[in-house]
């Protein structure tokens, strides 16, 4: 009886031994893996940073305003005339509005109560036809409203 | 006596030591005294040897047993690293210095690792070997020095800190056992003279030494997140180029320039030139060093009218359309006042802050009185130590006795000399509608409200100053301060500098302290010149004063920095299809 409790006890000893053998290595494996992530992290922070200075290096005022002057002609620094609110800025008139080419036929032109610019100029773009662009937007507007409606 | 009764295999030992194989065989019935004496002996003595050899066993055993259990079990299963470079290195890790950027994140300094060589000079083989190589390497070093440190018992020598890749890969090649090599950490600046004066600079060891790197020293050494200063370096590359061309242009000695918002107080930029370099500041001049925005103290002469006009519409001892006489000069105790230029023999309040009249701005302050007017420039922290998050501040200086005679020369500038970052600070207050709040370096969240600050004067009288302040741009000493699509109003300013019990009447500080747009402040510029050259332009006429020298910058500056502080262009008050004109 003696005998069998110290081979249970002598198992269960090499057991653990042998666990927490494995459970060291698995944990200083995991040790080394997050060293290792650590590590990764901290480098690349570190790349991160060194870049930071070197685009703060590169973006000296100074320096900027040299390479403005010698390679972006026109480009000068802002002044009180070249900026303006964008409400003070005009809107453009009917006839120098810009239009959309758009190639609808005339049916469709016809249910989206287009107009279209007939003449010279719709003919010799073909079949890309000129088109107000608010007439458009507006038509739009419409036809969406009566899909709606019928709905 | 006992009858002895041998054990089974007593015969094999006891042949054994007789060398007696027969008896071996026998089974050692043979007895007789003599053979069981000899038995008995020989048989402790090899049970003596057993035990002796089963305790080295054991003894070898356990000691295997324990390194297996430690290696196994405790130890960390890694090659030893020696402690000295262990501890540095794990030093040098553990602290890094957190970044300072300006209020858009531009980085304003931030620490870089460098290597550093050191020697252990135990482990050093070949003793004159590594000392040559070392001099050929850096010619720099004191060879003598440097033989007697090799030869010592320190266990740690710097050979050089902030190695370039080559001298690393120089030092390396050497094969030296005794040289290695560590990570250190560097502070560097990238704006370099640009910010000097507001970063300030830091020792070897990345110890704040000057500037806000030395006021938040122990802040920036916890190593947290990076600290936002309020100072943008776009506009000051702006203002330090404005400056340093007024320097130029009138042949003057040092100039400085202090950019805040009129509402919070945050610096937006700050130039003291001549400048220094923040890498070598021990080699760098006096002059250069002194931060004269915030360390200096000046008495900026007329602009101090701005106050003194303030004070009196706010004691409300003056009606705005009130006429004084300023046609003689008056004396008071034993000062004899008078103006720079005789125009109007009688002039309203508005009037004498345009024609910048001291015989009008001495009676004013008389009429406010010494003690009023001591607790006003109290108000706007005029007489008190700046608070400013930098570790160059001045206290301010001023008369121990305020008599009458100091009250006259105090409201037109002579008397209280104190920083321009402090003079500026009180204008803003004089231009925001009355509140004073503190000048700081910091950003503040533009999302949370202002601090309350304190009251000074009441909106009105802040509205009426704007008025004449903008009066004096367009039709007084400060129309040099004009700026194309911005309403401007401000304060020409010229004194005399100081020199022994008296003033030096052949230098001078020009100064132009004002606001921008002036209808509703957001930013207060104050461009201070030091001793500039009358002569130095002819289109001056041999003037030298705030409205020749510091106004045009101080347009300049307006004209460029505005924009890019985001503020749009302004009709002509007087003509609103048109911007406002320079």
């Amino acid at each position: 009886m003696i005998r069998v409790s110290h081979l249970f006890w002598a198992t269960i000893f090499i057991g653990l031994v042998i666990t927490l053998f494995q459970l060291k290595i698995s944990v200083q494996q995991l040790d080394d893996e997050r060293n290792a992530a650590v590590g990764n992290i901290n480098e690349t922070r570190e790349r991160i940073r060194q870049l930071q200075l070197e685009w703060t290096q590169l973006n000296q005022p100074r320096r900027l305003t040299k390479l403005s002057q010698d390679f972006l002609a026109g480009f000068e620094e802002s002044r009180a005339g070249t900026i303006a609110p964008v409400d003070s800025i005009p809107v453009r008139p009917d006839e120098m509005r810009p239009v959309a080419l758009l190639t609808i036929d005339e049916a469709s032109n016809a249910a989206l109560g287009l107009h279209s610019i007939e003449g010279d100029e719709a003919s010799r773009i073909g079949s890309l036809r000129p088109i107000h662009a608010p007439d458009l937007i507006s038509a739009m507007i419409n036809q969406s409203g009566r899909r709606g409606g019928s709905e | 006596m006992t009858a002895y009764t041998p054990d089974p295999t007593s015969h094999v030992l006891d042949a054994n030591l007789t060398s007696n194989p027969q008896r071996m065989l026998s089974g050692g019935k043979t007895s007789s005294r003599h053979a069981e004496r000899s038995y008995r002996l020989g048989r402790a003595v090899s049970l003596w040897r057993l035990w002796l050899l089963g305790l080295g066993f054991l003894t070898l055993f356990t000691i295997i047993g324990a390194k297996i259990v430690h290696l196994a079990v405790l130890a960390e299963g890694r090659e030893p690293v020696p402690t000295i470079t262990a501890k540095l290195d794990t030093g040098a890790q553990e602290f890094r210095r957190s970044q300072l950027t300006d209020r858009n994140g531009r980085l304003l300094s931030d620490n870089v690792y460098r290597k550093a060589a050191y020697a252990v000079p135990a482990k050093i083989v070949d003793l004159d070997g590594t000392i040559d190589g070392l001099a050929q390497i850096f010619p720099e070093l004191d060879v003598g020095r440097l033989r007697a440190d090799l030869n010592s018992n320190k266990n740690f020598v710097y050979i050089k800190r902030r190695l370039t890749p080559d001298q690393e890969a120089a030092v390396f090649n050497l094969g030296e056992p005794g040289l290695n090599f560590l990570e250190e950490q560097y502070r560097v600046y990238p704006h370099g003279n640009l910010t000097s004066h507001i970063v300030g600079f830091n020792d070897i060891d990345t110890f704040g030494q000057a500037g806000v790197e030395a006021y938040f020293d122990e802040t920036l050494k916890e190593g947290l997140n990076p600290i936002a200063l309020s100072i943008d370096v776009r506009v000051q590359h702006i203002v330090a180029e404005e400056l340093a061309a007024t320097i130029q242009e009138f042949n003057a000695i040092a100039g400085t320039a202090v950019l805040l918002d009129s509402n919070t107080g945050e610096v937006i930029a700050l130039v003291s030139l001549p400048d220094f370099d923040p890498y070598n500041p021990a080699t760098q001049s006096e002059a250069q060093r002194l931060n004269r925005a915030t360390y200096g103290n000046y008495e900026l002469g007329s602009v101090f009218k701005v106050f003194t006009l303030a004070s009196a519409i706010e004691a409300d001892v003056v009606r705005l359309d009130e006429m004084i006489d300023v046609s003689k000069p008056i004396r008071v105790g034993g000062h004899k006042i008078s103006d720079y230029k005789r125009y109007e023999d009688q002039m309203n309040p508005r009037d004498i802050l345009r024609r910048s009249s001291n015989i009008g701005a001495s009676k004013l302050a008389l009429r406010v009185g010494s003690e009023a007017q001591e607790s006003f420039l109290r108000e706007l922290r005029l007489l008190s130590p700046s608070t400013l998050e930098i570790q160059e501040t001045s206290t301010p200086e001023y008369p121990a006795r305020w008599g009458k005679a100091s009250t006259a020369t105090i409201s037109y500038g002579y008397g209280v000399a104190a920083s321009p970052l402090q003079i500026a600070n009180a204008f803003s207050t004089m231009v925001n509608g009355g509140v004073f709040r503190a000048a700081t370096l910091v950003r503040q969240p533009e999302d949370q409200p202002l601090s309350p600050g304190h009251r000074v004067i009441s909106e009105q009288t802040s509205a009426t100053m704007r008025d004449m302040l903008e009066y004096v741009v367009r039709e007084g000493t400060g129309r040099f301060a004009a700026a194309e699509g911005y309403r401007v109003g401000g304060k020409t300013g010229t004194a005399n500098i100081a020199r022994g019990g008296g003033y030096n009447e052949d230098a001078r500080r020009a100064t132009f302290l004002g606001a921008f747009p002036i209808n509703d402040p957001k930013y207060t510029l104050l461009v201070m010149v030091e001793n500039p050259d009358p002569e130095a332009q002819e289109y001056t006429q041999g003037y030298a004063t705030g409205g020749w020298v510091a106004a045009p910058a101080f347009h300049r500056i307006v004209e460029r920095a505005a924009p890019m502080l985001g503020l749009e262009p302004q009709p002509d008050p007087e003509d609103g299809d048109a911007l406002a004109s320079h």
